[in-house]
């Protein structure tokens, strides 16, 4: 399978991965503005899960609902096998590319 | 807040209700909804707003994700995905709708247009009227003032005041809690280094800013003592102030030279301000008393404040006490006058007073009434349009919607919802409504714009009057159109959902004609044809009146008149000098090789406003009680007969030799001479104000004076050369062109070269008006050329509303009828049966929408009559061609599609069953 994925995409897997079982939409923003620094707009994270749910390069499992949550559920997402792929993909891509560029670009 | 109360803390309702309206239904909203819920209570959405912005944000990617989605679709053939959403169903119906509509350019232009023309029309005009009629002042409680004016004669109910008048109504009434005068003058603005021109002057007394309760933007206002000193201080008007200045703050405290006499700035009126009366635009204000230091017009003469027969100030603006209200305001001035003329019965005290509440703009007097009926007349004219607008968009719809029932039953075999076919529908009407809209927002532009060019009845100009849409109002009508489409999108949606699909689908014609919408068509069709003969007999009214007026006899030739007014008081000319600018300005425009003849006179016919009256008396002829001889009087050179082309019919005209010392002359008109004197007046004497008696010498024809239809006025023509002093401050240079063909020559082009020879003889001169006489004479038929232009541009949509109408229902039932005709046409009916039996479906309608329309003219065409001018409002002539051409119309409308119906082949028709 040989999808490449936008950036933004790239780095929603990653921060589910990161986030092992903890991780649902409100969770995954934080980290991206965390450890990232950027920020993101809910309604783009929303439809980049649908859109990585719909490429299944990702899954959820729905939680059971809480009171502060107006007893409304919450999806847990994980990276699907396929996910993996793909980033693996993206990262072995982007290495390849950056390969002998270490010297000019490090220094910048 | 303990814990439980905080959970109890819920999200904004609406926000909340868009976004699960917006996302698909199942776990993705139930967990979206969750998460904002979950930031709402503890993360960073803790605001209302915020939690709004968010929830509205999110909505919108969504819909926009389904927007692309769909038109990436083409939705050719895809119906909506199962659970998609309400929103999935939605964007698919709008798509649908709009292509439906695409598919049939023809009727989307037409209803389009209509509804454009419609609410276009209605929203500018009700624009119009808002400003002019019924916004009020921009002053503290505008619904407490009042106007008070001084009748000075029978029928003259609204004439001046003099200065001691104005003091008794202020100081000796106690339903009124304060009151100002105000009146206007030109004056000569000039500046170290700036060029010369000319600035509207209000001189008003020192309490007229209170009065009003007005702020300053800047500075002071007038105050009681400036009026009290006659300070030479000044304020500017908000819009002076911005134009000259440029909005200049440190202009306070500078000095400006008004006629050449330096007044103090004190300070800027607020923005929107310019007078308390409409189109009124001044650019200074004057306390009354500094008018003197202007030297010109009434408040420049000596004890002019102390005499009580002298009225000069135009209008007087009073504010009622607390508690008080105009009726008692009236009856207390009204006794008052009673009493000031019993105290002084030789002082020519007030004959009577007329009191105005002063909701709006005070009008002009004289416009005030010919206006209100001139605008009520144009509001019923576009409601009758919007409302025709909306009866064509309905039948427009029922026949799109007849044309159609065969889709609709292909699409219920098919099994479509019925709700789903109903919902479609009207959303068309909505989609069309919406384009209606924009397109009738940008013909209330443009006829904003174009009105403009026009004027009111009295002179206004619409420009001036910087007329804002009206937004309400164009939501009003276009939520009028809405309903519109959506009552007759809906009618016949629920009508062809009830059919048998496969009558439908089969197209068996009098199965389908069966529900109500023909005999809706019909009656609608009549209420076309009944709104569209009232358009065309207004519009017919309208031109008759415009034609006579310009064909009416005004006593004197019209073509290749020029004129150029000019102010010499505003230099500061006086006597003597004036006099010699008058004479070599008259040498030099009478050399020129174009001019035929050139004359100097304080006033000419048709000229709005400058109008002087005085009243004389006439040794011989003893006046009844109550009767007043009152005559407009105006100075001319010898030379105004002969250029005006009035005729001296008795005696003789002014020659050179009547100058000041010598014994005083007067020209009268006609009707002063049959009514005061009973032979030749010529040789008998006048008795001017200030006991001045002057010989007749001549009787000169009757001539228009203010307007085409005005009653034969008295008139007094005196040599201006006897009486230089009187009148240099209003005067009118009137050259007649040289005529190569007897046409009149060209007045246009003698304009630019009278122009010329005012700047030689003195640069710094500015000229207030310059045109032709048939310029003035347009002018004067405003009213009825703004109206002629309106209603036979309304008429002639409505004629043509009134033919598609027709052609419509009729090429409808020949469509649907087919079969019949095809019967009859094989049982041997004649072609020319067939057509009459097909016409014959419309003439019921048409006869009764002419019959209504006929009565509806005759009753409405009462409200033109302050417009119409040697017509009736009700001319037979006029009704029965207007009656005579819309059934020529229909006849033929109706024939084409008949026609059709004849050449049908009755083989075919009955073969294809």
């Amino acid at each position: 399978m040989s999808t490449f994925i936008g950036e933004f995409e790239q780095m929603v897997l990653l921060a589910i991965m990161q986030l092992g079982d903890g991780a649902y939409a409100i969770s995954v923003r934080q980290l991206l503005e965390e450890r990232v620094g950027r920020s993101v707009s809910r309604g783009a994270l929303y439809r980049t899960l649908d859109r990585l749910q719909e490429k299944a390069l990702l899954n959820y499992d729905v939680d059971a609902p809480t009171p502060d949550r107006g007893g409304h559920a919450r999806r847990c997402f994980q990276v699907t096998p396929e996910g993996v792929d793909v980033l693996k993909q993206s990262r072995s891509a982007l290495l390849t590319l950056w390969d002998g560029l270490e010297e000019e670009l490090g220094r910048s | 807040m303990s814990e439980q109360r905080h959970l109890q803390r819920r999200p904004p309702v609406w926000a909340e209700r868009v976004l699960r309206w917006s996302l698909p239904a199942g776990i993705l909203r139930e967990s979206v909804v969750g998460d904002l819920r979950e930031e709402f209570l503890h993360g960073g959405l803790r605001s209302r707003m915020a939690y709004r912005r968010e929830a509205f944000s999110i909505s919108l990617r969504y819909w926009g994700a389904r927007l692309r989605k769909s038109l990436a679709r083409g939705g050719r053939g895809s119906g909506p995905r199962r659970g998609g959403g309400s929103m999935n169903r939605f964007f698919h119906d709008l798509r649908y709708a709009s292509r439906a509509l695409l598919k049939r350019p023809g009727f989307m232009i037409v209803s389009v247009l209509l509804l454009a023309l419609g609410l276009g029309a209605t929203t500018a005009i009700f624009s119009l009227v808002d400003r002019a009629l019924l916004r009020s002042l921009p002053v503290v409680q505008p619904d407490r003032l009042i106007n008070v004016y001084t009748t000075c004669r029978r029928g003259f109910p609204r004439c001046s005041s003099s200065y001691p008048d104005l003091i008794d109504y202020r100081d000796r009434t106690e339903t009124i809690s304060d009151l100002a005068g105000y009146t206007w003058y030109p004056a000569s603005v000039g500046e170290e280094g700036r060029q010369a021109e000319l600035a509207t002057v209000m001189l008003a007394t020192g309490n007229y800013f209170e009065l009003l309760g007005l702020n300053p933007a800047q500075g002071r206002l007038l105050q009681t003592q400036d009026g009290d000193e006659a300070a030479a201080v000044t304020v500017l008007s908000h819009h002076y102030w911005r134009r000259r200045y440029g909005g200049d703050p440190s202009v306070v405290g500078r000095d400006i030279r008004l006629n050449g006499t330096p007044f103090t700035i004190v300070g800027v009126a607020p923005p929107g301000f310019e007078g308390t009366d409409l189109g009124s635009d001044a650019d200074l204000f004057l306390p009354l008393r500094s008018g003197a230091l202007l030297n010109v017009g009434a408040a420049a003469s000596p004890g002019i404040f102390e005499n009580r027969g002298s009225r000069w100030i135009g209008t007087l603006i009073a504010r009622l006490a607390p508690g008080a209200t105009v009726e008692q305001a009236r009856d207390e001035l009204l006794a008052l006058s009673e009493a000031m003329r019993e105290e002084d019965p030789d002082a020519r005290g007030p004959r009577s007073v007329t009191v105005d509440e002063s909701s709006g703009y005070g009008l002009p007097r004289a416009a005030r009434e010919e206006m209100v009926t001139f605008v009520l007349l144009l509001m019923g004219v576009v409601g009758m349009t919007l409302l025709l607008a909306c009866a064509s968009l309905a039948n427009l719809l029922l026949a799109r919607a007849s044309s159609r029932r065969r889709e609709t039953g292909l699409r219920l075999c098919l099994g479509a919802g019925r709700a789903r076919l109903i919902r479609q529908s009207l959303l068309e009407s909505v989609v069309l409504a919406a384009a209606g809209a924009l397109a009738g927002l940008l013909v209330a532009q443009g006829l904003l714009r174009a009105l403009g060019g026009f004027q009111l009845p009295g002179g206004i100009p619409i420009e001036d009057l910087d007329i804002t849409l009206d937004w309400p109002l164009f939501a009003f009508a276009a939520g009028a159109a809405l309903l519109t489409a959506l009552l007759f999108g809906l009618i016949p949606a629920l009508q062809s959902v009830r059919l048998n699909p496969a009558d439908a689908v089969r197209g068996d014609g009098r199965r389908l004609e069966a529900g109500a919408s023909p005999l809706l068509r019909k009656g609608l069709l009549a209420v076309q044809v009944g709104m569209c003969l009232v358009l065309m007999v207004g519009a017919g009214i309208f031109l008759g009146t415009l034609y006579r007026g310009l064909g009416v006899e005004l006593g004197f030739p019209s073509q290749g008149l020029a004129l150029s007014r000019f102010n010499l008081t505003l230099l500061n000319y006086e006597g003597e000098q004036a006099m010699s600018f008058v004479n070599r300005l008259k040498e030099q425009v009478e050399g020129m090789p174009q001019v035929a003849s050139a004359a100097v006179a304080t006033n000419v016919p048709l000229q709005v406003g400058g109008h002087r009256g005085t009243f004389v008396e006439v040794p011989g002829y003893t006046l009844a009680p109550d009767e007043e001889l009152r005559v407009e009087y105006l100075f001319v050179t010898e030379d105004y007969f002969e250029t005006l082309g009035l005729p001296v019919l008795q005696g003789r005209a002014f020659a050179a030799g009547d100058r000041e010392g010598s014994p005083p002359v007067v020209v009268i008109n006609e009707s002063m001479a049959r009514r005061y004197w009973q032979e030749s007046p010529v040789g008998r004497t006048v008795i001017l104000p200030g006991d001045i008696s002057a010989e007749v010498v001549g009787v000169a024809r009757q001539t228009t004076w203010r307007g085409l239809d005005d009653d034969p006025i008295n008139f007094v023509y005196l040599p201006l050369r006897q009486s230089p002093d009187q009148s240099t401050s209003f005067l009118t240079l009137m050259a007649r062109a040289r005529s190569g063909s007897g046409d009149g020559g060209d007045a246009e082009a003698l304009l630019p070269l009278m122009r010329q020879q005012f700047r030689q003889l003195d640069p710094q001169l500015a000229l207030s008006s310059e045109q032709t006489m048939g310029d003035q004479l347009r002018t004067v038929l405003m009213p009825q050329r703004m109206g002629a232009f309106l209603l036979s541009a309304l008429g002639m949509i409505a004629v043509l509303l009134s033919l598609v109408g027709v052609y419509g229902i009729v090429s409808f039932l020949v469509s649907q009828r087919r079969r019949d005709i095809g019967v009859h046409l094989a049982l041997g009916a004649s072609r020319g049966r067939v057509l009459r039996m097909m016409m014959s479906t419309v003439l019921g309608p048409v006869t009764i929408g002419l019959m209504v329309g006929l009565a509806a003219a005759v009753l409405l065409s009462g409200s033109l009559s302050a417009f119409v001018f040697r017509m009736s409002p009700q001319d037979p002539a006029t009704l029965a061609l207007c009656a005579a051409a819309l059934t020529l119309v229909a006849a033929l409308s109706a024939w084409w599609p008949a026609r059709r119906a004849t050449r049908l082949d009755p083989m075919r028709v009955l073969s294809a069953d």
